[in-house]
């Protein structure tokens, strides 16, 4: 396969066409590339082992530099979690899993905070029941919230919950939406993650 | 043909490594005229000429191609980065020559805007801009030379930190970064925003605010980086102790880091500066922070410890994004000239 012509591409250029790339092959596969100056090289080199693949870069004879990346595990395309359509998160509590109400709500707040570090965030988060507690007064996750609409998600939760459990004065993060939009959301969902 | 089609990279982020340009400035000759009271040796802000008991000149130039797709914006952020050298010189400036070069081929209309923004600043300054000069080129860029006053007594080094000193930093870093995603369409208008207002921000606020305070080095945060400016101010002797968390950030900035949406600017000044800092102990994101070259930035202020809390609170009144960042130390045997935790 060809290298990707990076030649006269300023940072971060190059960094971002190996990222789209590397989300379409399968770990142990490749992308090549070919700069023009060793800095791109090196910003090549910390995403690609920063994002555990492996990194090789040749000189040409040209003076360019041909660089070759082969995806590891956590680069392939399951692993960052692209998929073909978007990711909708329904949460309907505020804790995580069974068990102890300590570590079930340590465990969720672990979790959403673990949304934001990824590559390719939920496109929407859906709170309904139990799950208004996170966007309102009080949540220790509106912080990591407030991150994931800054990286694009849109955060609604059910107006109708609100306001049984008295919380609709108190909403921080998103907006109100009801039960209607939430089904809407979840059945045309790319990906449905439900908790 | 917009402002930024033809431009390879823009703003302080081409600037030539302090490396590079000293293999350069080693074949000059050197000047050893006792009024040259700052010269190019220390690699500092401005040149200071001695005029009197009570005046000297402060002389600096600075210009680069635009990093901004409007060009008024981009007049303000090249003046407000030209202005700058003078304030982190202890002076003021008083006069100001454009400097500019402009394709041919593109719109007039677009130079008008860029030195009309440029002239708001100098007014904002309180200087006049006297003249100029102007050729054509295939990259627009634009700047200016400027000249001001400071006492002889007055003039802040960037070499007189002492151990025992406090280090205030006025603006916030990441403008790099920020600007590098907005390049690529990933910034959202509140980062840019927040990323422009802190580039054409006067650091005269700021500088203002030093007068009764016994500061001991001040030097302004350009394309070299924070972690450039601290080993300089670091010198020989000192050792530089710097908390990450104190830091102020641009917003965006450490999550396009974290997408490893790296300038070159930031990898040249990593390959330069790596062997002068530990910085192990900070995520690559983090790293990418204080390498990230800063058009326009801020000033770095080293003072008495006891002085810093009160300063810092006099410069926070306008600029509310100022911290204390750090603490200058005795460097032991073998220790590096920054730490970064």
């Amino acid at each position: 396969m060809e290298p990707l012509n990076m030649i006269g591409k300023p940072c971060p250029i190059p960094v971002i066409e190996a990222k789209k790339a590397l989300r379409k092959v399968e770990a142990g596969q490749s992308v090549a590339l070919l700069v023009d100056n060793a800095i791109a090289g090196q910003n090549l080199e910390k995403m690609a082992l920063g994002q555990g693949h492996k990194f090789r870069s040749e000189p040409t004879e040209a003076e360019y530099f041909l660089v070759t990346i082969t995806a590891g595990q956590s680069g392939s395309a399951v692993a960052t979690g692209e998929g073909s359509g978007d990711l909708v998160v329904a949460i309907s509590r505020d804790s995580l899993g069974e068990g102890h109400v300590d570590l079930s709500r340590t465990l969720m707040k672990a979790f959403i905070n673990s949304l934001t570090e990824l590559d390719y965030p939920p496109q929407y988060l859906l709170f309904f029941n139990g799950g208004a507690f996170l966007t309102t007064e009080g949540s220790t996750v509106l912080e990591d919230l407030e991150k994931l609409v800054e990286r694009g998600a849109i955060i609604t939760t059910c107006g109708a919950c609100l306001n049984f459990y008295k919380l609709t004065e108190k909403l921080k993060v998103g907006s109100i939406t009801n039960m209607y939009a939430i089904a809407g959301t979840m059945t045309q969902a790319g990906r449905l993650i439900n908790l | 043909m917009s402002l930024l089609s033809n431009c390879t990279s823009g703003g302080c982020g081409v600037k030539i490594g302090p490396a590079e340009l000293s293999r350069f400035l080693k074949n000059l000759p050197r000047i050893s005229d006792p009024r040259l009271l700052v010269g190019f040796e220390s690699s500092d802000d401005a040149a200071v000429w001695w005029l009197s008991e009570d005046q000297a000149l402060v002389s600096t130039v600075d210009f680069f191609p635009p990093m901004v797709e409007d060009p008024h914006l981009f007049g303000r952020i090249a003046a407000a980065n030209a202005l700058s050298d003078v304030y982190a010189m202890g002076g003021r400036p008083i006069l100001a020559l454009n400097l500019v070069c402009f394709p041919e081929k593109m719109d007039p209309v677009i130079l008008g805007e860029i030195l009309a923004g440029g002239a708001e600043k100098v007014q904002e300054a309180g200087a006049v801009i006297s003249g100029g000069h102007s050729i054509y080129d295939h990259e627009p860029k634009y700047g200016l030379a400027v000249t001001g006053l400071v006492r002889p007594d007055r003039i802040l080094t960037n070499n007189g930190s002492a151990a025992g000193d406090g280090l205030i930093l006025t603006k916030s870093l990441g403008v790099g970064l920020v600007m590098g995603a907005n390049r690529v369409g990933l910034a959202s208008s509140e980062q840019y925003c927040a990323a422009t207002v802190s580039m054409e921000r006067l650091n005269r606020y700021a500088a203002e605010k030093l007068s009764g305070f016994e500061v001991h080095a001040v030097t302004d945060v350009t394309g070299f980086g924070l972690l450039g400016h601290l080993v300089e101010m670091a010198g020989r002797s000192w050792a530089v102790n710097v908390n990450f968390d104190s830091l102020p950030l641009l917003p965006g900035a450490l999550d396009f880091a974290g997408d490893y949406l790296f300038t070159a600017a930031a990898q040249r000044n990593r390959n330069q500066l790596s062997g002068q800092a530990d910085i192990s102990g900070l995520s690559l994101s983090k790293q990418e922070i204080i390498f990230d070259p800063q058009t326009s930035g801020g000033l770095l202020i080293s003072l008495p410890l006891a002085q810093a809390e009160e300063l810092l609170k006099a410069i926070r009144v306008d600029d509310p994004q100022a911290s204390l960042i750090g603490q200058v130390l005795v460097r032991r045997k073998g220790e590096p000239a920054v730490i970064v935790l």
